[in-house]
């Protein structure tokens, strides 16, 4: 026995030399960035393309969704929040949250090609994802159970649908619940009768848009838009803020399915009702959030 | 002092999660975190009763498919077929326990789900989805387990009930069985630990809504892939964090439970 | 002998039980076989088109596999012996019974909390390995103590009439005896951490190193993680079947480990003279 104790000190040593360098170990500065999913893939592009140009920063991006973004940011776990939904829309504590926009994704209605259905009016699209539309014969589609296709309630694109299509009511206690934009467009490819929203980028060959009273997902006028923004903590070192900055004026936002929120109100998504009123922090969030009348691109106060 | 190290980690597992547990029953009540219905962190509800209802409805579901399948394996193998081929068959169950979850969740994507949708109205994607693929998975283990306790019946005995005048298969009913029952209800206690802990088999199947059916052709979830689904969402310090410990805890306590049970049940065996 | 309804019974039910199991290796064998290839195995992943590999998979899992079975495999060994050679209490048989109990998830959830939330680390292959042997310590040395219990004890008193020490009769008589059937056990768990995934997912991670890099702290996607998000969320068009080609190379590697464990487990037994 007395042979090993030195032996498991020294692991238990470097152990917890290793708990403790968890953040140098990346470098003299690291930024963490965490967040939507939509956004992963191209924050690391520029995270590479960031460092490159500013010579010991370096840039850690991780997904998790939306709300973990906003919440790791809010407690300060990460540095940069990255998010497609607005933190009002949340009883995330935000007060002190500064945010510059990248624009915005539209969320496309998406169905299995054989429902036989390729436009709905929004009613009716507020009827399926509510699962009162037991078939697509209801719609004068094929004879196939409807079945719904949804984001578990961490995504940006299941609360910009819930606010607005479904103008707050719930989603169909059938629908099934995946955990990606590319977990909804596998389901709905491949299960007849399904019917599901990704944000645009993941319709792809597959699965077929639906087109609203007229609209279609990718026109300037498509209703459902989340709001891309990449968030801070006031004070924040000038790196983080820097890179936000750098991310929100990428040029590639366009192949990610980033583009201008449609103008009128201001960011182009129909508020519904706010949900959350409750807690002192929460309506002290609000009021500084509320009203959100966003501009593009510049600094926002939240 | 190694041991300490194993002490040291349950102790921190329950510490942690038995404070952010109580952080969260006291600052929500423990009636309607442990028996709610309805699971909206976003709205702070937190309900775990679609979490544990879908536990015990997969954990049951599973326990029966695999006690039937796995005990009618085990007869056989153990019991009726023939000598020569026993070691091969027992190899190839065996070799079946190994058989990681993730393929079954693949073989559940592609069978169960599209045949449960096709009698059912339903999406496929269910509780009695992951029943049954669960099931499907644990079988192999309690059949390898159940042989064990078969083998287990001395041969002496067999040899003096057919001596007795008893045809094979009242020797089976009225002795094997009943002397190997202590094994076999190890065997099927072990394997419904298994399928209480299985998460990535279940994942892919169940749907993962949080409600608490009846209906169980619909979707639904369970403790593990409540924190598998939750856990990323709801950083710790948040409640919905706190809830993802709470059925961490819950877990652990279900683990204890079992381990206990096995304890009892080894302690009356010669 | 006239076959009674019971045993008719038995061998419709047990077949129809085989037939089930037989049919899930099956499905992934048809899908997947025809994407089986020296390619397969060494090219990288494609996130959109056909043609993608498990190359950085493999890497990723046997690697990660290794560390995890150094981190676990002496520790746990030591809590058994801990048990059976030096009277340790009756609580380290029943702390390991129950942890081994554990789902796996719990564990990931665990070291996601303190690794990558509180302590900030990146989704690591080093994180991964943590994970992985906090699986199979408990495990280990639940399984490690029957073993040692096996070794007769006529020979422990022996070895301790002729004057060695605990320690040295524990090394060189029980380990060696005990040595066949605990490579076989730590086979069977090695192959049980190649499968793992829901420990992995938020731990190491489901992506992998741009370039080839032993770096533990590079993201570690193992072949499991793989299968399951290529199968739910991949966008390439023949997901399903790269999907299930992933589970026969993983099954392969599985099957690799109990070959080699139980083989070199034979081979010490017949070294030592002791029936394999």
């Amino acid at each position: 026995m007395r042979a090993v104790r030195p032996w498991a000190a020294g692991i238990l040593l470097a152990l917890l030399a290793l708990l403790a360098d968890g953040r140098a170990h990346a470098g003299p500065y690291a930024i963490r960035v965490m967040g939507a999913t939509s956004l992963t893939a191209l924050l690391s592009t520029e995270a590479a393309h960031y460092s490159r140009g500013h010579p010991g920063i370096t840039v850690h991006v991780t997904g998790g969704g939306s709300v973990a973004g906003l919440y790791a940011v809010a407690l300060g776990h990460v540095d940069l929040g990255a998010a497609d939904l607005l933190p009002a829309w949340t009883r995330i504590p935000a007060a002190d949250l500064e945010t510059v926009r990248l624009g915005c994704l539209a969320v496309a209605l998406v169905v299995h090609p054989g429902v036989g259905v390729d436009r709905v009016s929004a009613a009716s699209a507020r009827r399926l994802f509510a699962g009162r539309i037991a078939s697509w014969q209801e719609l004068g589609g094929a004879d196939a159970n409807v079945v719904v296709v949804i984001r578990a309630p961490g995504s940006g694109a299941r609360a910009v649908i819930g606010r607005t299509l479904m103008a707050g009511e719930a989603y169909a206690r059938s629908a099934v619940v995946q955990l990606s934009n590319g977990a909804v467009y596998r389901t709905v490819a491949t299960t007849p009768g399904a019917i599901g929203f990704v944000e645009a980028g993941f319709v792809r060959p597959g699965v077929r848009p639906l087109g609203l009273d007229g609209r279609r997902y990718l026109g300037r006028d498509w209703p459902y838009q989340a709001p891309v923004g990449l968030y801070w903590r006031r004070g924040a070192a000038w790196p983080v803020t820097d890179f936000a900055r750098y991310a929100a004026r990428s040029p590639l936002r366009g192949r990610y399915g980033i583009r201008a929120c449609p103008g009128g109100s201001g960011t182009g998504v129909v508020h519904g009702p706010e949900n959350g009123a409750g807690s002192g922090v929460g309506s002290h969030g609000r009021r500084r959030v509320g009203g959100d009348a966003g501009r593009l691109g510049g600094l926002e106060r939240i | 002092m190694a041991a300490a190290v194993l002490a040291a980690m349950l102790a921190a597992l329950a510490a942690w999660s038995g404070f952010d547990a109580l952080t969260l029953l006291s600052r929500f009540g423990w009636t309607p975190v442990l028996l709610g219905k309805t699971w909206a962190p976003e709205s702070g509800r937190f309900g775990l009763l679609p979490y544990l209802w879908g536990s015990v409805v997969v954990g049951v579901l599973a326990l029966l498919v695999a006690s039937g399948l796995g005990l009618a394996l085990a007869l056989a193998v153990g019991r009726r077929l023939a000598a020569w081929a026993r070691p091969a068959a027992r190899g190839g169950l065996t070799a079946f326990t190994a058989v990681p979850s993730v393929i079954l969740g693949w073989w559940g994507l592609n069978t169960v789900v599209p045949w449960i949708r096709s009698w059912t109205h339903g999406p496929g994607f269910s509780l009695l989805a992951a029943g049954l693929t669960v099931g499907a998975m644990i079988t192999p283990t309690l059949a390898v387990l159940a042989l064990g306790a078969i083998e287990g019946v001395p041969a002496t005995w067999e040899d003096a009930s057919d001596a007795l005048g008893a045809d094979p298969d009242q020797t089976l009913m009225h002795l094997t069985i009943p002397a190997a029952s202590p094994g076999l209800a190890r065997a099927v206690l072990l394997a419904t630990g298994r399928a209480l802990a299985e998460t990535m088999a279940v994942q892919m199947v169940v749907g993962s809504q949080a409600v608490a059916s009846l209906a169980l052709d619909r979707p639904g979830s369970t403790l593990t892939t409540g924190i598998l689904m939750n856990m990323a969402i709801w950083p710790p310090g948040s409640p919905g964090g706190d809830a993802v410990s709470l059925m961490a805890l819950l877990l652990l306590l279900g683990a204890w439970w079992l381990s206990r049970q096995l304890r009892q049940w080894e302690g009356g065996r010669p | 002998m006239k076959t009674g309804a019971l045993t008719w019974l038995i061998w419709v039910v047990a077949v129809a039980g085989a037939a089930l199991l037989a049919s899930v290796v099956l499905e992934v064998l048809t899908s997947g076989w025809p994407l089986l290839s020296w390619h397969f195995v060494t090219a990288g992943p494609r996130a959109l088109n056909a043609g993608g590999g498990v190359g950085p998979l493999v890497f990723n899992t046997v690697y990660m596999v290794a560390g995890g079975l150094l981190l676990s495999v002496p520790l746990g060994l030591l809590a058994a012996i801990h048990r059976t050679e030096y009277g340790g209490g009756r609580w380290i048989e029943e702390l390991a019974t129950l942890l081994s109990a554990l789902p796996s998830v719990v564990v990931g959830l665990a070291l996601f909390t303190l690794l990558v939330a509180v302590a900030h680390w990146p989704f690591s292959r080093l994180a991964g390995m943590l994970a992985l042997g906090a699986i199979n310590l408990p495990w280990v040395a639940a399984a490690g103590i029957p073993v040692l219990r096996q070794v007769a004890d006529a020979r422990r008193e022996a070895s301790l009439a002729l004057g060695a020490s605990v320690w040295t009769t524990v090394w060189r008589v029980v380990v060696p005896e005990a040595l066949p059937a605990l490579v076989s056990a730590l086979a069977v768990g090695g192959a049980r951490l190649l499968g793992e995934a829901a420990a992995l997912i938020y731990t190491a991670g489901a992506n992998t190193p741009a370039q080839f890099t032993w770096s533990l702290w590079a993201p570690g996607a193992t072949l499991a993680v793989h299968l399951w998000q290529v199968r739910t969320e991949g966008l390439m068009p023949d997901a399903n079947q790269v999907a299930a080609a992933t589970g026969l190379v993983l099954l392969g590697l599985m099957g690799a480990v109990l070959l080699v464990g139980g083989g070199l487990a034979h081979w010490l037994g017949r070294r030592a003279g002791i029936r394999g």
